[in-house]
């Protein structure tokens, strides 16, 4: 690993249990267990809240979380798979009335630490989940620490958790011997940081595939101890006391390498030796985990390199609509221009817009993957960047949508499931979680249509008005027809009126003002009196 | 002598630091020695409670912000945020430069006789001798060239700043002027790392432990053993937190860790100098520092363990035999030069007589790599500054010429953006912004130098940037209407490269007078008797009139407003003009052009008003008064 010269993994493990949080929360763990109650206490400041383990349940059963639309976790995202958790553990959760508690204990706090051990753990680590899969956000921090905990969940949960980034309030205390939170059960996943101890010290592992890989070898090579899984006391006791020991290295010669050197005291912290092959299984596990924890970090430096080179393609963009907007012969805005020509201006804007569209859909699916640092997305700088870069491109793109669209005289719209790409629509989640300033009224218009997909909504109504025109559908479907175009001239009018469009809307020859001039035509033909309405720009938003 | 070379010290000036501290202990609140035409100031300790931690305060440790009108150089200029130091230790400073002491006269009149001063002081002694030299440089050093270098020399004295401290003494290079000694087990240099709330109770019972007017200690107190480990146990989380940053990974998890945690701010600051029963071991790294304030205290067994919370009492009052040894001494200096991982060279040993296990050599290595990294950072930066100066001059010599053959200047040639140039100045600008705009980030997460923002060559090429470039941003700002999108540039569109930029260059020029940029701006409006600086500080609130560069924006936001509504903002732009012309920030070349729209916008304003606008600007714009 060029790049990367240390290693802390063990770090992270004793920097955690040097903290009071580690061994608060075990004590408050240790009384819900005594009790078999939740213990709810503050100290210093933090609120512990510790559920009892439940012995003698039947663990292994996958049932599906309800997600999406229902109240407990909406703020989950989910893709195609079902995310799903243990079923007893789930159960657990609704018996114990954990939901009817803490809303009304909750009030007010500051710092919430969600903690259990054993079967505990898991209904804590559902718990944790349950309060920031919220759609609002609670008004506290959440932390998740368990002792000994089984495996709560499938992989789509674990990967939800992730992309939902919330992986890093979770913290399980494992010991290398206890079998519990290894299930047998291939279909478990772990997610969140795994705190691995033995009786020499810590590591801690955050990536899921590194944990796996770890209960493997574990799995190989460990001696599993039944008991083991009631020594989380006497773990907690001495490892919260290593800060006060020196810690050397015990196996002969110290890698001269500092990065190596940092492996190496990693796997004798797990009690390992490094000369055997477990230790070498580990020591590779760890190296693994380095690689890809490090690797976000690089390549979303790599990646402000990349969007500094893309900026002149941005701005050609710019310029091409500038120049297209001042142009007196054709009076036509640049979408207009775009969608009409095919000159050697109009072939140079065309590479600019796929170059940028290559980079844009590479973020994208950096971001899905979870290549890219976990708060990426919310860098003020790449929220301003997509939105500049949406707001000049993506009429453009729709531009070229329907020039592609005429050619090959088959349906559909660029609106239309699938059709628009998904960059756009992952851009516009990250605006949405941008706080916008308050809007001040506008006296021109302003440089970019504030809808970047006003062209494809005004496409779809003339095609519209054309059906209509030409009385070639049944009055059923015309009058349907008709309400659409109301709508969106009403919407369009809203815009304009609020300036909220650029003047390539409002040019001459462009689409938009062709299309009012045939409707207004239409409408004294047939009568309409013309009466427009300003109309809520929410409620106008349905149009699409 | 090799010691000089590594602290700027030597050892008369040690010894005679070290007597004067221990001659203070009689006094109240300071001894002030002559010895060889320097003065030595010294400080005595305190040992109550209260003097660590002021009764008042209610942060988590005794901490609070230092005034910025009075340590105007203490902060930082890239996140401007002010320092934050102890408040018990920051208001004893008080006490003694206040009027109820004659020490602020005796500091006086060694000046005059421009003398060298050294401020020295053991325990918490220490901790006042440091601020009294902070005084010393922000009240005297920066405004006078003549007056000599300051020295700060500490005996086991707590931590006294946090890391805007330790980042503001870098960046004005004062940092060589502190000097601190640490017996290896002292606990007092270690303290402020802990929570006041989790040494609060047992802390009048160590305090009275360590002084050393009381009855010598017995081994086996439980308190101090408790003490002892409560402070290790902070120090640790403290330490371990901060190199894990220093190395940048699981940064997520780490932030949500430290979100439950309460983590000392405390910094080391200047050259500590760590001893042992034979060697003393030379540190300027303050990362390296406090992983070393960990690290050398901890032990290797069960029996060091017992023993070490009586050391760590003992160690406070070795200082003597510490001061009486320093030549005889072996002397290792801990830098990139002198890996600490390799266990046979020197520093190897120096640091198995500290006792530095594996892992803290690793922690050691990883804070002197970290500055490696911002060293290289820095360098990376240069090579960027041709790139630089090049699309500067372009501005200078093709760009804004030409523009002024238009009769318009490039502001509004920018804005127009008819021109193949003006492309090519929107593709500079966007360059640039770029260049700066990673400076920037870097300085943010301290991924420089701390003495990067102090180079001068640095802030002349900002300041000049500044000034050519943000009329662009403006300009394109307007012309695109963001201001009817997110508000006046002045609120929300002004980037924090300029910002920064801006604050940087008043640093520079404002720092010999030892004032603040807000005081001398407003010192200039109330200059032009416009009314109560209470009733039009509201007027002014986002005026680009507090910087030049930004004249275009204040022009754009008084640019069709009723002159009646914006007189006061009107007046305070005209106002500072001459200023700003004179000083390089506006250009009077372009300004002024028949074209501009700062021109036609003067057009616009009431006859009375513009016959009565200053002598200067009247003759500047005569013709257009007379025709109109």
């Amino acid at each position: 690993m060029e790049d990367c010269r240390f290693e802390t993994s063990e770090l992270q493990a004793s920097l955690m249990m040097s903290t009071p949080l580690f061994t608060d929360s075990w004590s408050s763990c240790n009384a819900a267990n005594c009790d078999g109650s939740i213990k709810i206490q503050l100290i210093a400041g933090i609120t512990y809240v510790a559920i009892p383990a439940v012995p003698m349940i039947q663990l292994g059963d996958l049932v599906g979380l309800p997600v999406a639309g229902d109240v407990l976790f909406p703020g989950l995202s989910s893709d195609e798979h079902l995310p799903m958790v243990d079923a007893a553990i789930l159960n657990l959760f609704f018996q114990l009335k954990i939901k009817e508690v803490l809303e009304l204990e909750l009030v007010g706090r500051k710092l919430v630490v969600i903690t259990g051990h054993s079967t505990g753990g898991a209904v804590a680590a559902l718990t944790a989940l349950w309060l920031l899969s919220q759609t609002s956000l609670p008004s506290f921090r959440v932390f998740c620490i368990t002792f000994g905990s089984p495996l709560l969940g499938n992989q789509s949960l674990s990967t939800s958790i992730s992309r939902s980034r919330l992986a890093h309030n979770f913290c399980h205390v494992v010991s290398i011997h206890d079998l519990v939170p290894r299930s047998s059960n291939e279909q478990f996943w772990p997610f969140g940081t795994f705190l691995f101890c033995s009786d020499n010290g810590g590591v801690c592992l955050d990536n899921a595939d590194s944990v796996r890989r770890m209960f493997h070898i574990l799995n190989a090579t460990g001696t599993p101890n039944i008991e083991e899984h009631q020594r989380y006391g006497h773990y907690v006791l001495t490892l919260s006391h290593m800060f006060l020991k020196s810690r050397s290295f015990l196996g002969g010669n110290i890698p001269d390498n500092s990065y190596q050197a940092c492996v190496a005291l990693a796997v004798e912290a797990l009690g390992f030796s490094n000369d055997d092959t477990s230790g070498v299984l580990v020591k590779e596990c760890i190296e693994t985990a380095t690689r890809i924890v490090r690797a976000p970090i690089l390549r979303s430096a790599a990646l402000a390199n990349d969007l500094a080179s893309v900026l002149p393609a941005r701005l050609e963009i710019q310029w091409y609509k500038d120049r297209c907007d001042a142009s007196e012969e054709e009076q036509l805005g640049y979408y207009d221009f775009f969608k009409r020509y095919s000159l050697k201006r109009d072939f140079k804007v065309n590479m600019s817009r796929i170059r940028l569209a290559q980079f844009w859909d590479k973020v994208v699916e950096m971001v899905e993957t979870n290549e890219l640092p976990f708060d990426f997305h919310l860098g003020k700088k790449w929220v301003y960047a997509s939105q500049f870069y949406q707001l000049l491109a993506e009429p453009l793109d729709i531009a070229n949508f329907y020039k592609n669209r005429e050619i090959i005289k088959s349906g559909g719209h660029y609106l239309d499931q699938g059709n628009r790409p998904k960059r756009y629509e992952v851009i516009d989640k990250w605006q949405k979680g941008v706080a916008k300033p308050e809007k001040c009224e506008r006296s021109i218009y302003t440089s970019t249509t504030q809808d970047t997909c006003f062209w494809a909504k005004l496409e779809e109504v003339k095609e519209c008005l054309d059906e209509v025109i030409k009385e070639s559908s049944d009055a059923q479907r015309r009058s349907l027809l008709w309400e659409k175009i109301v709508r969106f001239e009403r919407y369009a009018n809203t815009l304009v009126k609020k300036k909220e469009v650029s003047k390539d809307v409002k040019a001459k020859n462009s689409s938009y003002s062709v299309w009012v001039e045939n409707l207004r035509e239409f409408k004294v033909k047939m009568g309409y009196v013309n009466e427009i309405e300003m109309v809520d720009e929410s409620d106008a938003m349905e149009t699409s | 002598m090799a010691f000089e070379a590594l602290t700027g010290v030597n050892g008369d000036l040690i010894t005679i630091s070290w007597m004067a501290s221990k001659g203070a202990n009689q006094t109240e609140h300071y001894l002030k020695e002559e010895v060889g035409g320097i003065v030595f100031f010294a400080f005595p300790p305190s040992f109550s409670a209260e003097d660590l931690f002021a009764t008042a305060n209610t942060s988590p440790f005794g901490e609070i912000k230092m005034k910025r009108n009075q340590f105007p150089c203490m902060r930082s200029i890239g996140n401007n945020v002010d320092a934050t130091v102890n408040e018990a230790f920051l208001k004893n400073l008080e006490v003694i430069i206040g009027p109820r002491t004659s020490f602020y006269a005796s500091v006086q009149s060694a000046v005059e006789r421009e003398q060298q001063i050294v401020f020295t002081g053991h325990s918490l002694g220490g901790a006042t001798a440091i601020l009294a030299t902070v005084w010393y440089l922000e009240t005297y050093f920066i405004r006078n060239p003549n007056v000599p270098e300051p020295r700060c020399v500490t005996f086991g004295a707590p931590l006294v700043g946090d890391y805007i401290f330790k980042h503001a003494l870098g960046r004005e290079n004062w940092s060589r002027f502190f000097v601190n000694f640490v017996t290896r087990f002292d606990i007092v240099p270690r303290i402020m790392l802990a929570r006041k709330a989790s040494i609060e109770k047992i802390l009048p019972h160590v305090l009275g432990q360590l002084d050393p007017r009381r009855a010598s200690i017995q081994e086996s107190d439980q308190i101090i053993t408790e003490f002892y480990t409560t402070v290790m146990r902070d120090t640790y989380t403290v330490a371990s937190k901060a190199v894990c940053q220093l190395i940048g990974n699981g940064e997520a998890f780490l932030e949500t860790l430290s979100s439950f945690l309460e983590l000392s701010p405390y910094r080391p600051v200047g050259t500590f100098v760590f001893s042992t029963q034979k060697r003393l071991v030379v540190v300027n790294n303050s990362d390296a520092i406090l992983q070393m304030l960990l690290y050398t205290c901890q032990s290797n067994d069960e029996q060091e363990l017992s023993l070490i919370p009586f050391l760590s009492i003992r160690d406070h009052h070795g200082y003597e035999e510490l001061v009486q040894s320093i030549g005889i001494k072996l002397l290792n200096h801990l830098d990139l030069h002198n890996p600490p991982l390799d266990g046979e060279n020197s520093i190897g040993s120096a640091l198995n007589d500290l006792g530095m296990s594996t892992r803290g050599r690793q922690c050691i290595h990883a804070a002197l790599e970290a500055e490696k990294q911002r060293v290289e950072n820095q360098k990376n930066i240069e090579t960027k500054k041709d790139k630089i100066v090049e699309r500067l001059t372009w501005i200078v010599e093709k760009y804004k010429p030409k523009c002024q053959t238009h009769k318009n200047g490039y502001y509004d040639s920018f804005k127009d953006s008819k021109e193949d140039n003006d492309f090519k100045a929107n593709v500079t600008r966007v360059e640039l912004a770029g260049i700066f705009d990673e400076v920037l980030g870097l300085v943010k997460k301290g991924q420089l130098p701390d003495g990067f923002e102090g180079s001068g060559g640095w802030i002349n090429l900002a300041t000049q940037y500044r000034r050519l470039i943000e009329p662009l941003d403006i300009s394109n700002y307007y012309r695109h209407l963001k201001n009817e999108d997110t508000g006046p540039y002045m609120l929300h569109g002004r980037p924090s490269r300029y910002i920064y930029a801006q604050r940087g260059y008043e640093h520079r020029i404002l720092k010999p007078k030892g004032m603040i940029a807000e005081d001398v701006f407003w010192n200039k409006v109330n200059d032009l008797n416009l009314g109560l600086q209470q009733e039009i500080q509201e007027n002014l609130k986002i005026s680009g009139s507090k910087c030049g560069s930004c004249f275009w924006a204040e022009v754009e936001e008084l640019k069709g407003k009723p002159y009646e509504e914006v007189e006061v903002r009107v007046k305070t732009l005209q106002g500072m003009l001459e200023g700003w012309i004179r000083d390089g920030e506006v250009d009077d070349k372009e300004i002024f052009l028949e074209g501009s729209t700062f021109r036609k916008w003067w057009n616009t304003l009431p006859d009375n008003h513009r016959l009565h606008s200053p002598l200067y600007l009247r003759g500047r714009l005569m013709d257009e008064t007379r025709a109109t």
